[in-house]
């Protein structure tokens, strides 16, 4: 039966009813589509619970965890080292760091936003010649007079890059020349084996000179204000929202000159915890969970949603012995403070073995290390020393360690016990994250448990840093004339055979002296969620989003 | 029968202070409870370095993070410390620290809060000392107490001196205002008064005759407060700003085993947690039978309960009794 006013409108039951299963079904597939979408968008979103959101863009000034991790994605550097398979995790790539005497540099180098690259036969110029077409993430084009300003920045701001410039014995603006437009030399006045390598480092990013200079004005010529919240370089991503504390979040680049990310979208959510973060990615609200606690990586193996990948890394966990310090001047007491470190325990209870013992004063993934000279537990030999140095009774003193970093308590707990064994007696210095750094940079501490990496992938760079008296964190005030004529010799020697004769001896004499305590080489972690492919690893120990794709 | 039954309930050799006291517990069992509480985490404490099967503060890692069993019966923690061997000690540290700073400030804050109270009708510079004194306590409890205990500690040094002094600094306020309150009333008194016509000194008078007479709300508030420091003191250890490990201390426990949970190690933070939400609970359980016996009112209606517990204990009995 049809009605009147059904018919009057051209509407039966029937009809009524098919137009609105037709509009049902419509909605559905709009609703599938969305869906979809949704879908897609998730799986071209990458999430990340890091301990803190990035605290400035500008790496002169920030080396914070959170900028450290955004930093490769944010800008480029004029070279990069080829990708090769992990060893150990075939999954996961990282960077190949050997030496090849036939290649320029003696390196396995791929240009990034350098094209070509290459050295003058007596060390003393090397030549880049730009890539062309290069945008940054404001539109501007990659030219030499980017590469040029931002060493000029560096000379000119002097704080992190004064140390980049100083390590390649680079004293003045003018030593860095523009030679074309898109052609930049370095001059050096005395040969150096490690350009290239530093030219690979987060620590030398190039900037967008056009618009930090049209956005700083007079006022602030270096951008740094802009820097602050914004960035400006050609890595490709941009950064579109920051509040810190809470999140950053990141866009792929449709102008990067490069392959485009997968990753379409990034979100950093700060969540200080460990824990929380380590549940998140359990429950499938973030891809990767950062810097979780040994233990909490291990418990990933039986999760079906989660995994980890853990691979050696250029991290450094070490006792810094105050060598201008009683008892700690003599070298026997250092010696005997290094027999007695539980090396098994420690990799085992506190890193559930995510670690390996220190064999060598530099990390153990790098050329030239020398893992012949290595500490093994030996109480005994431990009592001897300290008996021959006067000190078989005993002694007190304090050890300080970071209260931001989880291994740190365990490990101090475990060796406060082993040293007990000799007469050692430690009182634990427990000083919060804020002001630990700056304890460790004022030396002044007798005893200072410490996590560190350098970042370019060179002996001569890690041995300078750490025990050339000159540079400012020889934490350990270490000093031996020796060592500082054999670093800075090979520091201009390009011959790797003179090389790595003399950081052998440098790596011997600095064990054998001990201003260490050779704690550990802690491996680089990575919790991700199973679907999460492209984990690369590097030397500076960050991520680069535009490595992650799904499976 | 009955007659015969109804005295073996009751030891007919228990004195009258006993057969008190156990009148009392009858009527108010929390108030034993609380007692024995506070008695045995004393006792083990005191008796922690026989009591305890392991050194509370030498790591075993090759015994690390166990769960509880006969040998670790609170389980180990992440460097293989007995977490029950460390429960016993812990007292050793937060009631040291919550008795002393709780003390210190009952005492500073008594003898100020007197004299305020004494003086407040006074004209001139006692009345200006006693406003000054008052507005600045009025400040001090603005602070969140943690905070301001959290930044002394900043600002001092990390030991347990400090930590006494935080507690006793963020406590001062509370007696002082209790004392003053009560020094208001009692300043009135016709004893008082006597005493100045006598011509007795005004810190005579105070120490004398007006602080005994004021005390007992202070009584009451230590028991309690002590339980508070206890849980202040932990909270500060828990965020790193209280006593340094190893020593240990119920919340630096917490704080080292809490990351465990998400795990599934729960033992070495939920017993320190158990424990020191006991202790507390136990000393708020003294507290308030101090208040109780320190308030006449109150005593009369424990006098009185206890009385009719009696009656209703009797009553059945007579009745049986009658029914024979």
């Amino acid at each position: 039966m049809t009605s009147s006013n059904d018919r009057a409108s051209g509407m039966t039951r029937r009809g009524f009813i098919q137009t609105a299963g037709a509009a049902g079904v419509a909605t559905a597939a709009l609703d599938i589509g969305g869906a979809t979408e949704a879908s897609a968008a998730r799986a071209n979103t990458l999430v990340i619970a890091s301990p803190s959101t990035p605290q400035g863009m500008d790496m002169e000034f920030d080396v914070s965890l959170g900028f450290v991790d955004c930093l490769g994605a944010l800008y480029d550097d004029l070279l990069a080292y080829e990708k090769i398979p992990d060893p150990k995790s075939p999954d996961v790539l990282r960077e190949n760091l050997g030496l090849y005497p036939d290649r320029p540099g003696g390196l396995a180098l791929q240009g990034r936003l350098a094209e070509s690259w290459g050295v003058s036969g007596d060390g003393l110029k090397a030549t880049f010649k730009l890539r062309e077409g290069v945008k940054s993430n404001w539109g501007n084009t990659l030219s030499a007079t980017d590469v040029k300003w931002t060493w000029d920045r560096k000379f000119a701001e002097k704080v992190q890059g004064a140390f980049n410039t100083s390590v390649l014995g680079l004293t003045s603006p003018d030593q860095i020349k523009i030679e074309g437009d898109n052609v930049i030399s370095f001059n050096f006045e005395k040969p150096t084996p490690i350009l290239f390598r530093q030219q690979v480092s987060p620590a030398n990013p190039i900037f967008d000179s056009t618009k930090l200079k049209e956005v700083g004005g007079t006022d602030d010529p270096w951008g740094t204000k802009f820097l602050q919240n914004d960035s400006a370089g050609f890595g490709p991503y941009r950064l579109k929202q920051i509040v810190r504390g809470q999140q950053a979040i990141f866009t792929a680049r449709d102008d990067y000159y490069g392959a485009k990310p997968f990753m379409k979208n990034v979100i950093m959510k700060e969540v200080p915890n460990s824990a929380s973060r380590l549940s998140l990615l359990q429950g499938g609200a973030v891809d990767i969970a950062q810097f979780l606690e040994p233990r909490e990586y291990i418990s990933l193996k039986n999760s079906k949603k989660a995994t980890f990948d853990a691979v050696d890394a250029s991290y450094l966990m070490w006792l810094s012995i105050n060598c201008t310090t009683k008892p700690f001047d003599d070298v026997r007491v250092r010696q005997a403070m290094n027999y007695v470190i539980p090396y098994k325990d420690i990799i085992e209870t506190v890193y559930y073995g995510l670690a390996t013992p220190m064999t060598a004063p530099m990390p153990h993934i790098y050329p030239m290390a020398d893992n012949s000279y290595a500490y093994e537990e030996n109480v005994d030999k431990a009592k001897q020393l300290l008996a021959s140095a006067g000190l078989k009774a005993g002694f007190t003193t304090t050890l300080s360690y970071n209260a931001g970093d989880p291994t740190h308590e365990p490990i101090a707990l475990i060796y406060q016990t082993a040293l007990a064994k000799i007469g050692i007696k430690i009182v634990l210095d427990k000083l919060p994250a804020g002001v630990f750094y700056d304890y460790v940079a004022k030396r002044s501490k007798p005893l200072i448990l410490y996590l560190d990496s350098p970042w370019t992938s060179d002996a001569g760079y890690a041995l300078e840093l750490y025990f050339d008296s000159r540079s400012y964190i020889d934490y350990s005030n270490y000093t031996n004339a020796k060592v500082n004529d054999l670093i800075r010799t090979a520091l201009v020697t390009l011959d790797d055979v003179d090389r790595k004769k003399n950081f052998t001896e440098v790596q011997k004499i600095v064990m054998n002296e001990a201003p260490w305590g050779f704690f550990t080489y802690p491996q680089y972690c990575l919790a991700r969620a199973q679907d999460l492919k492209g984990f690369t690893y590097y030397t500076a120990n960050n991520l680069r989003f535009q490595d992650f794709y799904r499976a | 029968m009955d007659a015969q039954e109804g005295p073996q309930r009751t030891p007919p050799d228990r004195n009258p202070w006993h057969q008190t006291l156990w009148s009392i517990v009858q009527a108010r069992p929390r108030f034993a409870i609380g007692y024995i509480i506070v008695a045995l985490v004393m006792i083990g404490a005191i008796f922690a370095p026989v009591l305890a099967p392991y050194n509370p503060v030498s790591a075993n890692p090759q015994s690390a993070l166990l769960s509880p069993s006969a040998a670790h019966w609170f389980g180990t923690d992440a460097v293989g410390m007995d977490v029950f061997s460390r429960c016993l000690y812990a007292p050793r540290i937060d009631l040291t620290i919550a008795v002393s700073g709780t003390l210190i400030s009952a005492v500073i804050g008594s003898l100020i809060g007197a004299w305020v109270g004494f003086h407040g009708r006074s004209k001139g510079v006692r009345q200006g000392i006693g406003f000054v004194i008052m507005r600045a306590a009025d400040v001090l409890q603005a602070f969140p107490v943690f905070v301001l205990a959290i930044a002394l500690v900043a600002s001092l040094g990390q030991s347990i001196q400090t930590v006494v002094i935080a507690i006793a600094f963020v406590n001062i306020p509370i007696y002082l205002r209790l004392m003053r309150s009560q020094v208001i009333s009692i300043r009135e008194m016709k004893f008082v008064e006597a005493a100045e016509v006598a011509g007795v000194s005004h810190s005579k008078i105070i120490l004398r005759h007006v602080i005994p007479n004021a005390m007992a709300p202070t009584l009451a508030q230590l028991s309690i407060n002590i339980g508070w420091s206890v849980i202040m003191t932990a909270g500060l250890s828990f965020i790193g700003a209280g006593v340094r490990a190893p020593t240990p201390e119920w919340g630096s426990m917490i704080a080292a085993g809490f990351q465990n949970i998400v795990t599934g190690q729960w033992s070495p933070s939920v017993f320190p947690g158990v424990v020191l939400a006991i202790t507390v609970f136990g000393f708020s359980l003294v507290g308030a039978s101090v208040e109780t016996f320190a308030d006449p009112a109150k005593v009369r209606r424990l006098v009185a309960d206890i009385a009719a517990r009696k009656r209703r204990a009797s009553a059945p009995r007579a009745a049986l009794g009658r029914g024979q």
